[in-house]
Formats: C-alpha cells, structure tokens, sequence
C-alpha cells in the first residue's frame, strides 16, 4: 500500500466559526494504481491535497488522523525529511500550470533548481539530468527546444505538459494531479492524458487524480473515491461504481453527465446546495437533497459501511435497496420532488 | 493627425455635460448613501466606531468651538497682578496654559478646528471629485481620451508643491481658498491614476459588457456600474485628500503662506516654533500636534468603516 | 422544425489589429485573423450550437452579434436588412432583441446592486419601466427562470447566491425586455456539474415557451448534443462543419470533427473509444500560411490542402463540410 489516509479531519478557521472541510475521510492506494477522488466544489477534495502536500492556507488545521506514505505518516513526520520526499516521492500536477512556473527563469534553470534540492550530485551529472529532461519533453510531446524557452513562450496546454514533465523528472512514486486539464480544449486534454498514462506505465507510478469530471476517472483510474461535504460517501472499484453505484449523490453524479453517444439520455440535476461545513452537523449530509431520504437519515449519524466484493465502501442506510434506488434515480422527475 | 478642435467640440458638447452632470449627482447619491449606512454604528468593527467617534467629537467642535471657548484666541490676556500673562503651564483659569503672546491655548484649539476641519473636507471633496472623474473617465473610454488625459496627469505631477503654492498665493494673495486650491490642484493626480487602473480591470468584467449588450449608454455604465465598484476606493481616497489635505494646510500655516488672520492648528505649531519655545512650552504645540494626528486616525478608520458597510459582499465576511 | 431564416450570417470576417512592438510607420499593419468568413443561417425557433476549442472563434461571433465589437466586413442579415445598416428604431429594436448571458456566474451581475436592481436595468434602460409596476415585471421574471419565491430573491446582492442561482438572475434579466435571440457564451462551464442540466432545461424549455433563438457558445460536445438542435463546428475562424447535431455528430466528415469527437472522454468505463491521435501544432494566426486551416495536423492532408481554402460543401440535407475529402463528389 503506496498511500493510506486513516480518518483524516482537516479544518479552517473563519470569522464565523470553523468550517470542518474534511471530515474523517480515509482512503487507500496501491503502488502502480490510479485512485481517482471526485466531488463538486466545496466537498474537500482539494484540501485533502494540500494536506498531504502540507499547503493549506495560515487558518488551516490538520485537526485529527494520519497520513501514511510508504508506511510512514506524513502528518507527525518534520519538516526536513518532508521536504525531501516531496518531489522526489510525491509529486503535484497543479491545475493551473502557468501560475505556478515563474516567468522570468527559463525552464530548464528551474527544473533544475528543482532536482538540485533533492540530489546531490546533481551539479556534477547535469548534462545527465538535462538529457533525461529532453528525454521527457519529448516523451510528452513537446519540442526538446523548448527547455530553454521561458514560460509565457508556452501555450497552456503546452505549460501544462512541461508541469507534468517537470513532475516526473525524479520518478516519483505517487503523483498527485489537481483538476489537471480544466482549462484545456478537449484535444489537449486527450492528448495529456494518455501522455500522463504512458508515463506512469513507464515507471509504475500511482496517481491521485482529482476531479469533478467523472469521465477523465472512468477512463484513467483504476479505482474511485466519492466525496460530498467533507466526508467520503463511497469508494470502490471504477467499473462498479459506475455500474452499481451505491449512494444516491454518485447515482445522481452519474446520471447528471451528458453522454455524447447517446443523444437520448435524460439528464438528472440535483436541486440545492451543499450544507454549511461550519454549523455542527448530525445525520446524514447529503440527506437535504437525497430523494430517498427517510426518518433514519435524519437522525443517525453516519458510518461507512463495507459492502460485498472487491472493496465497495458505501455510507447509505438504504444500502440494501439501492437496486430499485438506481432504477428510480435514472428519471429526473424524481429529484424535483424534494420539499424544501 | 489629432483634430483637436474637433475632438475637443465632440468631447465638450451640451450632452456629454449634461450627462456628467447627471453622472455626478449619481455619485453623490451613493456616496451620501454610504455615508449613511456608516452611522448604523452596531455594523461597524471597533476601527470604524472609532472613527465615527472621534470624526464626529471634531465635527462637534468645529461647530460649537468658537462658542465653547472662554477666551478670545488673538486676545493677548492680562493677568491680575497687571502682567500679560505669557508662557503660562497649564492651570484652572487656562487648561492648556497660554502662549508666548498671552492667549488661552485652549481657546486656539477651539476656534481652530472649523477652518482646518473645512480646508480638509473641502479640499477631500473637490480632490475626490476631480480625480476620481478623470480616472474613470480615463480607464473607461482608453485610447485617445486616456492619452490625452494621462499626459495631462502627468504633467501636473511635474508641479513641485513650494513653488507652486508660492507662486499661487504672491498672485492671488494668502487666503484659506487658495490653499485650499493649491493642494486640491497637486493632491488629485495620485488619485486619477490609481482609479484609472483598478477601471482598466472592471470593464473587462462580464457584467460591464452585460450592461453593454444591453443597450447601456457610456456614461450610464461609467456611473451606475463601474463607479459604484470604485466607491470603496474613491472613499479611501477622500481619507487620504483629507489627511493631506489637513498636514499640507498645517505645513503652509507653519511655513506663513495662509491667511495670518485665521487660527488654525498648523499656525499654533508655527507659532511655538517661530518662538523659540519647542522645548519649554509643550502645552502650546502638543494639542494642536494631537488634533491634527487624531483627526488623520479618525478619517482613515472612517474610510475602513465606510467600505465595510456599504460593499455588501464585505459585510458577510 | 420551422424552416423560416431568421438571422443570416454572411462571409463574417473580423480581424484584430495588432500593436507592433516597435513604431514602424511603413511597416503593413498586422492582423489576427479571428473570423475569416464564416456563413451560417440560424431558422426561427431553433438552439444553434457552437462548438470548438479556445482561439476558433465561438466568443468572437457571439460578441459581434451581441454588438460588443464592429464586424471587420460580411454581413449579418436581420428582417432583410444588415445590422451596420441599421438606424435608429431599427437599430434600437436590434439591440433590444438580442440579449446575452455570460460564462462567469461570479462576475456577471454588478456586486452593488441587489438582484432586483440588477434585473429592472434593460427595463430602465429602454423606458420600459414607465407604465409599468417594475416589481412585478421583475418578479414574474425571476419565477420564470425558478427562483421561487420571487420574493425571497428580489432584495438579495449577488454574492449571497449560488453560482446556479446568479446565472438564473442574468437570465431573468435578458428575459425582462422579451428579446427574439439569446447568446449564451458557455454559461454552465463554470457551474458544478450536478446543477448543470436544470440551467440548460430551463433554457430549452424557456426557449420553448418564449420562442426564442438561442446562440450556445461551448467548447463541450456533449453539452451541445444534449441541448442544441443544430451546430456549427468553428475551426481557427472558419467553419470546419455545420449540420444537425445528430448529422455532425453521430456521423462527422471534417477530419477536424472527427478527431474532436473521439477526443471526448467516456464516462462508461465499459465502453472504449476510438482515439484517433492528432499530431502537430496549430499554426500562428497573425501568419497563417495559404490552404486549409487544418493542414498542419490533418492525416489526410494532400497538395491542394495547401494551396486551396475549402467552400463548404454539402453532403446531405442540412449537412455541409469544408474539406477537399468531399469536393469530388
């Protein structure tokens, strides 16, 4: 096991109080898989990233839980030895790659900036690292000109190809991806992504990709972890959740994405907004605008609940039915029955 | 290349006037409607309270000073054993002592918040009003309005403040007017820029060019939509017009360039020094230095307050 | 499908000119070449779907006919007449019967206004708002696009709305003045995806009800399947294909359509798509070299793919592609 997050709370203070971002979330990955972390805005997944990378903002709190990465938990571990796994073990592909390159350094100096933290030898085999940095332009599609180029020189796709070339340059064990092609077109994005594919298949890296577009993790990911207001409502195996998801929000996720095969799929929208992190929360978090609700989810609180094969976590307490629930969730007329 | 009669006509046409006019009611409106908003005091953070109070506590004396006082300020006083009644430390009969010319100190400070208290406001104003015009006016229109109007700016930031207020008061004489004219005319430009590049970002804004689609005339969007969005700043600029405004008047006052008739702080302090006495008679300069501190306090938390209550998205955070 | 032409779209060029680094007087000035001649027609009723990536124009041909910029030439024909041409009343009716509503949900209503404020505007802008109660108009607004009670809504600000809630607003407030056209540039791009369908049913059946045009702007096919009757597929500012959107879709001919559509990542990890991969650069715009736009990454590219810009040529009913592929038929 590459990576374990055992109950993970992650909290921000505000003016108003303190909002509970992540609330007990845990998740598993394996060496040479690909975990894919979807939810909307607002339901942790980005902070569940800058807490592993130790990024949250100054009123941001790891409150409870660990960490593990290859057995040793990130969380208690100080900061020298945490600066030197990052990069070299844990890499991060960031959203938006332009922002996070400096403008007025070429892109070979930085990179090389980079390994120089985290090897020793690197002045003395910097033709070595320059050639291995050449080899993975290439390997991403990029002209091995381009290394000595500065950023503004490079299209957005194109900046965000060389942040995954940059990633990758110390063949880091884990790689975490954030919302990697949001802001591309859909032919760089393809393009990125089998790139990202082959690479990792190269030297049997793992990625954590996360995302709202459930399409990029149906294709890239082996399995797949749900989150909605902070906490994790189901987690398993790519080709299960998708063809039997288990809670109603994947249910209604799933079924709120337009297909582009099928030009007769009714589109399901989920009415309302996710609850307010900061007031103390009981019962169910989803159950404000789940369909299916009852008494019970109002008043139990919730608890993860591992269902049959292959790892399928799911937190519903109408877990047995969700047969008859995912036949009903495929009409939209059942979410616009919601009482306010 | 430039038709500038043309283009000057074009600009300064009956309708373009009217419709500034129009443009500048408006802004008035919203100002007034901030200032307003400002007095509902259980919004405000303690600055804000703060700098209600104390604006407040002046704007009280400004009014009643003269009144309030128990002496006459130009009034050399006579004491009862027949003596003028110089340099005295501060007693019952004079709380904050008298001056080197035997008048009640405190009595100066009274009667000299009013003329400082109205230069600051009036030159706060009319610095406001000009520069953030031309700002918006400027980032609004860009090419050749900006060009023009930005080379204006610039050289008006050529004009060095002494020499400009020396040559302004040697042809116009020393009045509380003209100071006040001179600072507004060095004052404005600092602001023109700095509203002209935060317009520069709101026009690219999508609601801009809503309003745009919509059918919104130029100078309808300039005061409606863009100038509400500049308020926050415009506002924190009047703080910045007053307090220099209130220091360059102090300056002036020290330096003997505004009306020898009129009794403001600034000359308090001009007068302490021109005696000799910075190092005895703290009593003399020590008020007006902490009127003039405290008034600049009040103004900027003032502006803070005014922000937090009137841009409704601060109010929720 | 009423086949009565509405709007038509004639040899639609825009160019920007660029600021050049250096004063060069005599230099030619140069261009971005943003549309270069496009021609369309949009039929009453209808949801026209415009589709391609950043930098082929979408954006551009919804700003011009939203009149946020000045066509560089062709024509954009209304009841008979090119818009340029219009004057006065005409003009004013143009303007008012084109409304447009943004990407950005954020910044799409003024943060000083509260929502009643911002949606009377085009009321007050074209003095509609004389006879009449402006509440009402504004709330009957706000209950067509479902924020009920309008009650609830009409003193709000901006910020105290969701993102799905704001793009109801600027909705409701193209919808206050009754225009014929609405341009929606990617409204839902930035809204989360669960919300995302109710926006666009509210739109197709708004669309339904007030019978009105609607030009969608997106850059996602799958979005433009579900809600557009017909589509146009931009390619660098020209039009690769244009048809129905079962017609473009389910059966592209433009080599460019083809591999946009099986670029498109499936949701359904069962089923696997056919990738077919795309190779070279996209050309520099301000220098665009003679030939079909698409030369430098089409695997089919001959010698006259780089002399000669392809017409649009048509292939069945309603469905017309601009490839040499098909000019031999």
């Amino acid at each position: 096991m590459l990576l374990e997050i055992e109950n993970l709370k992650t909290s921000y203070r505000t003016k108003e109080g303190v909002v509970r971002a992540v609330d007990g979330v845990s998740l598993k990955l394996a060496k040479g898989k690909n975990l894919g972390l979807i939810g909307e805005s607002g339901c942790g997944k980005t902070t569940i990233v800058k807490s592993l990378l130790r990024i949250l903002e100054k009123n941001g709190q790891i409150i409870e839980g660990k960490i593990k990465f290859e057995n040793e938990d990130l969380v208690k571990m100080d900061e020298k030895h945490f600066n030197n796994i990052l990069w070299d073990k844990i890499a991060l592909i960031p959203q938006s790659s332009m922002n996070s390159l400096n403008p007025v350094y070429k892109i070979s100096s930085q990179i090389f900036e980079a390994i120089k933290l985290h090897r020793k030898d690197a002045k003395k085999r910097k033709g070595a690292y320059l050639s291995k940095m050449i080899e993975y332009f290439i390997l991403m599609g990029l002209d091995p000109k381009r290394i000595n180029q500065y950023p503004h020189q490079f299209s957005g796709g194109m900046t965000q190809r060389a942040a995954i070339a940059m990633a990758m340059i110390l063949n880091p064990a884990l790689i975490i991806a954030d919302e990697p092609t949001t802001a591309l077109d859909v032919i760089t994005q393809d393009q990125i992504l089998k790139n990202l594919l082959e690479l990792r298949e190269k030297f049997n890296s793992s990625i954590l990709l996360v995302t709202h577009d459930i399409s990029l993790v149906s294709e890239t990911c082996d399995h797949v972890a749900v989150m909605y207001a902070g906490k994790l409502v189901e987690y398993g195996n790519v080709k299960e959740i998708f063809n039997e998801p288990l809670h109603p929000y994947t249910m209604g996720l799933l079924n709120a994405f337009p297909d582009i095969q099928t030009s007769d799929k009714l589109l399901v929208s989920i009415p309302g907004i996710p609850p307010n992190l900061i007031s103390p929360l009981s019962g169910c978090r989803f159950a404000n605008r789940c369909p299916f609700r009852v008494e019970l989810c109002m008043e139990e609180p919730r608890f993860i609940r591992k269902s049959f094969k292959d790892e399928h976590y799911v937190s519903c307490h109408r877990v047995d039915e969700a047969e008859n629930l995912r036949t009903l969730a495929k009409d939209p007329k059942i979410w616009k029955t919601l009482k306010s | 290349m430039l038709n500038s009669s043309k283009f000057l006509a074009d600009i300064l046409n009956v309708n373009t006037l009217r419709r500034m006019l129009a443009g500048s009611i408006s802004m008035l409106w919203w100002v007034t409607n901030g200032i307003i908003t400002t007095f509902r005091l259980r919004e405000l953070g303690y600055q804000g309270k703060i700098g209600v109070f104390i604006l407040l506590f002046f704007i009280f004396i400004a009014i009643f000073g003269k009144a309030l006082a128990p002496y006459n300020p130009k009034e050399s006083l006579v004491g009862t054993d027949g003596k003028f009644k110089s340099l005295q430390t501060p007693s019952l009969q004079h709380p904050l002592g008298t001056t080197w010319q035997s008048r009640d100190v405190l009595s100066q400070l009274l009667y000299g918040c009013r003329p400082t208290l109205i230069a600051g406001a009036t030159a706060a104003f009319m610095v406001a009003f000009i520069g953030v015009n031309i700002g918006i006016i400027s980032g609004y229109f860009g090419g050749k309005v900006d060009m023009i109007l930005m080379r204006f700016v610039d050289i008006v930031f050529g004009l060095p403040f002494l020499p400009f207020i020396i040559v302004l008061v040697s042809m116009l004489g020393r009045s509380q007017m003209n100071v006040i004219i001179a600072i507004v005319v060095i004052t404005w430009r600092s602001v023109s820029r700095v509203v002209r590049s935060q317009v520069l970002t709101l026009r690219e804004l999508p609601y801009v060019k809503a309003a745009k689609v919509m059918g919104a005339g130029d100078f309808r969007i300039l005061y409606l939509h863009i100038f509400p969005n500049v308020l926050p700043l415009s506002v924190l600029y009047l703080a910045f017009g007053f307090v220099w405004a209130i220091l360059a008047h102090a300056d002036l006052s020290f330096l003997g360039f505004a009306d020898p008739e009129v009794v403001t702080w600034g000359k308090m302090i001009y007068s302490a020094w021109a005696a000799g006495v910075m190092t005895t008679a703290f009593w003399w300069y020590i008020p007006p230095s902490i009127c003039i501190s405290a008034l600049a306090s009040a103004a900027f938390f003032y502006a803070r307050a005014f922000e937090e209550v009137a841009n409704p998205r601060l109010k929720e955070q | 499908m009423e086949n009565v032409k509405i709007l038509e779209v004639i040899n639609l060029k825009k160019y920007f000119p660029l600021k050049s680094a250096s004063f060069r007087p005599f230099a030619q000035r140069q261009y971005l070449q943003a549309l270069d001649g496009i021609s369309f027609a949009m039929y009453k009723n209808e949801i026209l779907g415009i589709a391609g990536e950043s930098g082929c124009g979408k954006t551009t041909t919804g700003n011009i006919l939203a009149g946020l910029y000045e066509k560089t030439s062709g024509q954009v024909i209304y009841k008979g007449k090119d818009i340029s041409n219009l004057k006065g009343k005409e003009l004013k009716q143009w303007k008012k019967d084109v409304q447009m509503i943004f990407q950005d949900p954020f910044n799409s209503l003024n943060p000083r206004f509260t929502v009643f404020r911002n949606v009377v505007e085009p009321l007050r802008i074209y003095g509609l708002n004389k006879n009449v109660n402006e509440i009402e108009v504004v709330s009957n607004a706000l209950e067509a696009v479902e924020l009920r009670p309008a009650k609830m809504f009409l003193y709000r600000f901006p910020h105290q709305l969701s993102g799905g809630q704001r793009q109801r607003v600027s909705l409701a407030r193209c919808l206050v003045i009754n225009p014929k056209f609405i341009i929606a540039d990617e409204p839902v791009s930035m809204l989360d995806v669960s919300i995302r369908s109710a926006f666009l049913e509210l739109l197709k059946n708004l669309q339904q009800e007030e019978e009105l045009n609607v030009f969608y702007i997106s850059h996602n096919l799958s979005e433009i399947r579900y809600i557009s009757q017909r589509m146009v597929i931009l390619y660098l500012g020209k039009i690769a294909e244009i048809g129905s959107t079962d017609q473009v879709i389910d059966n592209p001919k433009h080599p460019y359509t083809q591999k946009l559509i099986s670029a498109v990542p499936i949701i359904d990890p069962n089923r696997k798509r056919e990738r077919i991969s795309i190779e070279g650069e996209i050309p520099d715009l301000v220098n665009l070299p003679p030939g079909c736009r698409f030369q430098s990454r089409c695997s089919y590219a001959e010698k006259k793919c780089f002399a000669i810009d392809p017409e649009l040529i048509q292939i069945e009913d309603g469905h017309s592609v601009a490839c040499h592929l098909y000019s031999r038929s």
